[in-house]
């Protein structure tokens, strides 16, 4: 095929980039890489989830996915379900739990309904898996202490409604299938308005719908009573070099509302913004600007270097460099009152072959470069040896003196 | 393809079928008129190899590669809020695709596939977006 073809047709594909990188107007480093794990301390103070990475379970047991436990009950009722292995995602939005996991509740949550009909919706991923499910109304509770009451939730059922609007979920419909219990949505935004197809069902037949925003899949976290609502604050502690086989973090419920979810003197604040769909912000790496998001559900590093070797084989697209290589970023934005910000973000990239021939599951160094990504995309190994806070949109907050104005999309603080 | 047609679409922004999938003949999907994408334009008409139609929607944007000669819709690209329906891009090769065998799958965030004629390959979330493209090598123009 004609190469100007197919370099038009590869039009996302990411661009070669030099070297180089950024200063900034402060700094933060990553906690230094232990040779041995030591689990991260449990918060001292405030409400939170455990967020596990384990490997050998059938679900939700592949490197690098955090998981969590989540509780589901009828509301009004002590009638609940407790499902673990579920995915804790920062790259969605709602709560997404397969209805063979909820044998106590499933039949009791009250559908949500659209002009009489029971409301359902499809979500599609890109890896070419989707859900599909009802929406039904559900309390949620994490770790036992904290519950959203009454919000609306999706149910993963591909045998009720018309799934044939939804094609790529019959071959993930189990759990086992499609590789964790569920997904616990916890981005920046409050629901997944705009993001999955609303259907409303009758006993025949789906159509399209446009449903109202009360209906919309939850973020449960957003629904959490003040003052732990607006937001969500990510710790793990640092992970050995080569890895390990179980490693722990957890998710503190709100940001700035007590002592271990408060931001501290060294952290930097970035205002998410929006570019072509995407919710970002900049990051400088060998001299090129990318747009770049934080995201839990993304296993590793992703991005372009031309200075790292690829590995070839059934890890085409990773990088395999003889040892680990130290790669440094910057990330660019503001805080939200118009002051620039930025931070280093030092991090490793270590043999994938390797690491990942060494049995362990949590790993914070791997990283690779996707075809149709023309950014950076700063996952699960990002966050390990960090504390990461998401201020959700809509919420004003308070960092080290400073009233950050409630932003559309939020705040990314580390 | 008709030059007419692609003239009309061009200055009018016509509405086409947001089903259009690989391998299709542009010319009946234009006619079926059956869509949701709210505009649809011609960008170029390169040496008469080819032709690059973007259509837009509420949530994103699809470019449709087209081969001349035949009027074959030889590659899709996308970026939209959400990940693409399979059997709606990928139409007639879908079956193909899924034989193909997946050459990279990264759970919940990325697919590659490549069978020497059919790729595909997608990327992204709902909080970044989901970036995408396929292509038939075969019905591609030649050199």
């Amino acid at each position: 095929m004609n190469k100007k073809l197919l370099t038009l047709i590869a039009a996302a594909s990411l661009s070669m980039v030099a070297c180089g990188g950024g200063g900034g107007s402060s700094t933060v480093s990553p906690t230094p890489t232990p040779s041995s794990y030591t689990p991260t301390p449990v918060p001292s103070s405030g409400s939170n989830v455990h967020v596990q990475i384990t490997p050998g379970s059938t679900v939700c047991g592949y490197t690098n996915a955090s998981c969590v436990t989540v509780t589901i009950c009828q509301p009004g009722t002590s009638t609940c379900d407790t499902v673990p292995n579920v995915l804790l995602d920062t790259g969605s939005y709602g709560l997404r739990i397969f209805g063979s996991l909820l044998p106590n509740t499933n039949s009791l949550l009250t559908p949500v309904t659209s002009s009489g009909s029971n409301v359902s919706e499809c979500v599609n991923y890109a890896d070419g898996s989707a859900n599909w499910g009802p929406v039904k109304m559900a309390n949620v509770t994490l770790n036992t202490t904290t519950t959203a009451q009454a919000i609306p939730i999706q149910v993963i059922d591909t045998s009720t409604g018309i799934q044939s609007k939804c094609p790529n979920a019959p071959s993930v419909s189990t759990p086992i299938t499609f590789g964790t219990n569920g997904i616990l949505g916890v981005g920046p935004l409050q629901t997944d308005q705009g993001f999955g197809s609303y259907y409303t069902c009758n006993s025949s037949s789906c159509s399209s719908s446009t449903v109202t925003p009360s209906s919309f899949v939850a973020n449960p976290i957003a629904f959490f009573p003040p003052p732990n609502n607006n937001g969500l604050t990510l710790t793990f502690a640092p992970v050995p070099s080569n890895g390990t086989v179980n490693a722990d973090g957890y998710g503190i419920f709100g940001v700035g509302s007590n002592s271990s979810n408060t931001p501290g003197s060294g952290t930097t604040v970035f205002q998410i913004g929006l570019s072509s769909g995407v919710l970002n912000v900049n990051s400088s790496f060998n001299s090129t600007t990318y747009i770049s998001f934080l995201d839990t559900g993304s296993q590793f590093f992703f991005f372009s270097t031309a200075f790292l070797p690829d590995c070839g084989g059934a890890n085409a697209g990773f990088f395999c460099p003889p040892s680990n290589t130290a790669e440094a970023a910057t990330m660019i934005g503001t805080n939200g009152l118009g002051t620039a910000t930025s931070a280093i973000i030092n991090f490793n990239i270590g043999n994938t072959n390797s690491l990942l021939a060494s049995g362990n599951t949590a790993f914070s160094n791997i990283g690779a470069a996707i075809s149709g990504l023309g950014a950076i995309d700063w996952g699960l190994s990002f966050y390990l040896g960090r504390t990461v806070y998401t201020v959700f949109a809509g919420n004003a907050v308070t960092v080290n003196g400073v009233n950050l104005p409630a932003s559309s999309r939020g705040y990314w603080i580390y | 393809m008709n030059k007419l047609l692609i003239l009309l679409l061009a200055a009018l922004l016509v509405q086409i079928s947001s089903a259009i999938s690989l391998g299709d003949t542009m010319n009946q999907e234009i006619a079926a008129q059956t869509n949701t994408a709210t505009s649809v334009t011609k960008l170029t008409d390169v040496k008469s190899k080819y032709s690059t139609f973007v259509t837009t929607s509420a949530t994103g944007n699809t470019t449709f590669l087209v081969n001349n000669k035949t009027n074959k819709v030889y590659s899709i690209s996308w970026q939209d809020n959400q990940a693409a329906d399979l059997q709606a891009v990928l139409g007639k090769y879908y079956p193909e695709f899924q034989n193909a065998g997946i050459k990279k799958r990264i759970p919940l965030r990325a697919i590659t596939v490549d069978d020497g004629d059919l790729t595909f390959s997608q990327f992204g979330s709902m909080l970044s977006g989901v970036q995408g493209s396929t292509t038939v090598r075969s019905l591609a123009p030649q050199e």
